[in-house]
């Protein structure tokens, strides 16, 4: 092959990136690639565990052990595949990728240290919480459901409480560090140009201000719409991962001195003050995806006028504030809970803008628009209208007299597999098969295995959620290691299975023909974007 | 299935047919929109439209937010015609009175240990109501039982390696 200064077909198409240093994309490229396989490798095993999980739910796999024993396992694999599959394999990914869209968008990062942090953190983190659950049996699930670690029934010891407390506590280090990352790139001076303006000042550009007041917020250049999402979720995650971080201090200093102990609803709300917006760890980085290549496919701008800007910001607020409609169903006579319950109700509703918004702003750009239909491209917009169907299921699992009925039930299960995979997930595939020509610099490995991957996951996936909502929808709780007899409940179990299994089969071809693209014969090409 | 579950099965189903049938039609307009190179697309109208539909958006909200106010457990009591107390524990519930006479019945619920959930399930399977049961506090969850018969409770909050198991009852009389 000669070289050329121009990429092949396949490569990111209509790429306008402003032109960029080969020393800053290579070094860009190396970190972010660690990011992808090191994340992908988490996907392997999480997925494995979820398998094992369902599996056994419906009676066809057994576990080690004597009935308590399986439990015990069946929970501790329950633990490790919730904070694996959402944390160590999405969010870890997205954390990834957003450090390379930044660099394409021209503003890449201006320290490595903290994304350097950030990625070792995390993978010690995730060691220790495979460790903590899988081998020392500490099976208290992801959110910890405090006092719970410390009342196993002597299914395990305060050690392993410490060890995936402090494993956990150094995924919260790993978010905290990418959020410095992402803050320091954005407020950098690539914001406003040759325009004189203050630390505050270029975060309010970061933030789309200039878009809404330009003569306020000067900059020489328009803020990429991508950077708005990204600015919003590097402060949220910045301020709410604390709450959580406090409370695992607190669980570490009870394994230490067991007479120190935590308020329970106390507890429960700093963990919720997380919870919720660590969802957003995964939304709003993949909505940065979609700001930043559905207009490429469709050869336009995004179709957003200045309200969008104005969502975000009330996005980000409303994102601190609304970690209570977890907690509905906790109002304990005489207590506050019910009013924050009640508060939390509206202001979660108003976290729906941006999404409402984005939904419109992207359909907007592809309506009629001579759109280019490719694997990446169809995975973006089948998450599009995954993140619709579940984002519906939000609105009424934050209605609280609805919340009543759905609340701990399969159905808040299958909504948040339905969000994580069916829309983050599969714009997640969508963003590898978009980049990986551009950041490998090798074409995709087979069209075919892209296809059978892209409806393996609509059939498998869809068939396998629906089975979830349904069971929740006739009242299964969420959480048993199998369903008690009598209720009826166990049929969708078994008819989940096939759909899991295409599934499964979908998302091994998929990451096939990503390692096969990977380890191909590069192309030597320049990219276009460093070509001098 | 009970009244509130059949019912956002229902309006869940109508509004997310309804949105992907859009994305839909959105996905069938690049077939034209190809073959006219993109041009054609009413691009500035959509922008417009920006504002409309993001009050249209508030809108919707608000008036889920009023119309279900009603639907607030802790705002909503009833006299109780009768009181049953309820502590959980790992991996059990102990109610008191085991029986009690159909019509306003008012749960007082805690538990001894760690959070577990009072899921209220009706002779016939169907699931009546649910609130949280929380260590050291009461709480009370107000319902109305009308149907006789043996109801169950299920743990509605994980709590341990034998939750699956901890399933209570409490009689209903006429
Ligand atoms: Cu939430
Ligand atoms: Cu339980």
């Amino acid at each position: 092959m000669t070289t050329s200064h121009v990429l092949p077909a396949g490569t990111l198409p209509y790429d306008d990136s402003p032109r960029l240093d080969p020393a800053t994309v290579a070094r860009t490229e190396s970190l972010v690639k660690r990011y992808w396989w090191t994340s992908t490798l988490f996907l392997l095993i999480a997925g494995l565990l979820g398998l094992v999980l369902r599996s056994y739910q419906a009676g066809l796999d057994d576990l080690p052990g004597n009935q308590t024993d399986a439990a015990n396992l069946w929970y501790a694999l329950m633990t490790a595949h919730g904070l694996g599959a959402f944390v160590a394999w999405a969010a870890f990914f997205l954390m990834g990728t957003l450090l390379w869209l930044l660099m394409r968008l021209g503003f890449p990062l201006r320290t490595y240290v903290f994304a350097e942090i950030s990625y070792w953190a995390m993978v010690i983190g995730t060691l220790g919480i495979v460790v903590s659950t899988v081998f020392l049996g500490f099976a208290a699930s992801w959110v910890a459901l405090y006092p719970l670690p410390f009342h196993s029934a002597g299914q395990w010891t305060d050690t392993a409480t410490f060890i995936f407390s402090f494993s956990v506590l150094l995924a919260g280090v790993s978010i905290i560090a990418w959020c410095v990352a992402l803050i320091i790139s954005v407020t950098g001076p690539a914001i406003s140009g040759e325009q004189k303006t203050g630390w505050f000042g270029r975060l309010g550009l970061a933030l789309g201000f200039g878009l809404m007041w330009p003569s306020r917020f000067k900059s020489d250049r328009e803020t990429p719409y991508p950077i708005i999402p990204i600015t919003v979720i590097g402060i949220n995650m910045f301020f709410m991962t604390l709450p959580f971080a406090l409370l695992l201090v607190l669980m570490i200093v009870q394994t230490i001195d067991s007479g120190f102990t935590t308020d329970p609803e106390l507890a429960k709300n700093l963990l919720w003050a997380f919870g919720h917006p660590v969802v957003y760890l995964l939304l709003f980085p993949v909505v940065a995806a979609l700001y930043y290549f559905i207009p490429r496919y469709a050869k336009r701008p995004l179709v957003f006028g200045k309200v969008v800007v104005l969502a975000w910001t009330i996005g980000m607020l409303a994102n601190m504030f609304l970690w209570a409609h977890h907690m509905y169903m906790d109002y304990p006579d005489g207590s506050n809970q019910s009013f924050l319950n009640m508060t939390h109700e509206p202001i979660t509703y108003l976290i729906t803008l941006p999404s409402a918004l984005s939904l419109f702003g992207l359909g907007a750009t592809i309506y009629r628009s001579n759109f280019e239909w490719s694997p990446g491209s169809m995975f973006m917009v089948a998450g599009i209208i995954g993140w619709l169907s579940a984002g519906f299921q939000g609105v009424i699992n934050a209605t609280i007299q609805f919340n009543v009925a759905v609340h701990n039930t399969l159905w808040i299960v299958g909504h948040f597999h339905h969000m994580a995979l069916l829309a983050m997930g599969m714009v997640i595939f969508g963003v590898f098969y978009a980049a990986a020509p551009t950041l490998l610099r090798r074409e995709l490995h087979s069209q075919t295995m892209a296809k059978i991957h892209f409806w393996g996951m609509l059939i498998g996936g869809y068939g396998w959620v629906v089975c979830w909502l349904g069971q929740g929808l006739d009242g299964a709780p969420r959480r048993y290691d199998r369903l008690p007899d009598g209720f009826g409940w166990d049929i969708w179990t078994k008819l989940s299975i096939p759909f899991m299994l295409i599934l499964a089969v979908a998302i091994l071809v998929g990451i096939y023909n990503i390692w096969r693209t990977a380890t191909g014969s590069p192309w030597r090409v320049k990219d276009p974007a460093t070509a001098v | 299935m009970n009244g509130t579950l059949l019912f956002i099965t229902i309006l869940y189903t109508v509004v997310t047919v309804i949105g992907v049938g859009v994305y839909f039609v959105i996905i069938a307009s690049t077939k034209k929109g190809k073959a006219e190179g993109g041009a054609n697309a009413p691009i500035e109208k959509l922008e417009r439209a920006e504002p409309m539909w993001a009050v249209f958006a508030l809108v919707v909200v608000t008036v889920l937010f009023v119309a279900t106010l009603g639907g607030v457990p802790w705002n909503n009591r009833a006299k109780a015609d009768s009181t049953v107390d309820v502590k959980a524990l790992q991996f059990a519930f102990v109610v008191q009175p085991a029986t009690v006479k159909a019509g306003n019945v008012d749960f007082k619920v805690t538990s001894a240990d760690v959070s577990h959930g009072f899921g209220l399930f009706d002779p016939d399977g169907k699931m009546v109501s649910q609130i949280q049961a929380v260590p050291g506090v009461t709480s009370t969850l107000s319902t109305k039982l009308e149907k006789a018969g043996r109801y169950k409770i299920l743990c509605f909050e994980y709590c341990g390696v034998n939750h699956a198991q901890m399933i209570g009852q409490i009689e209903v009389t006429k």
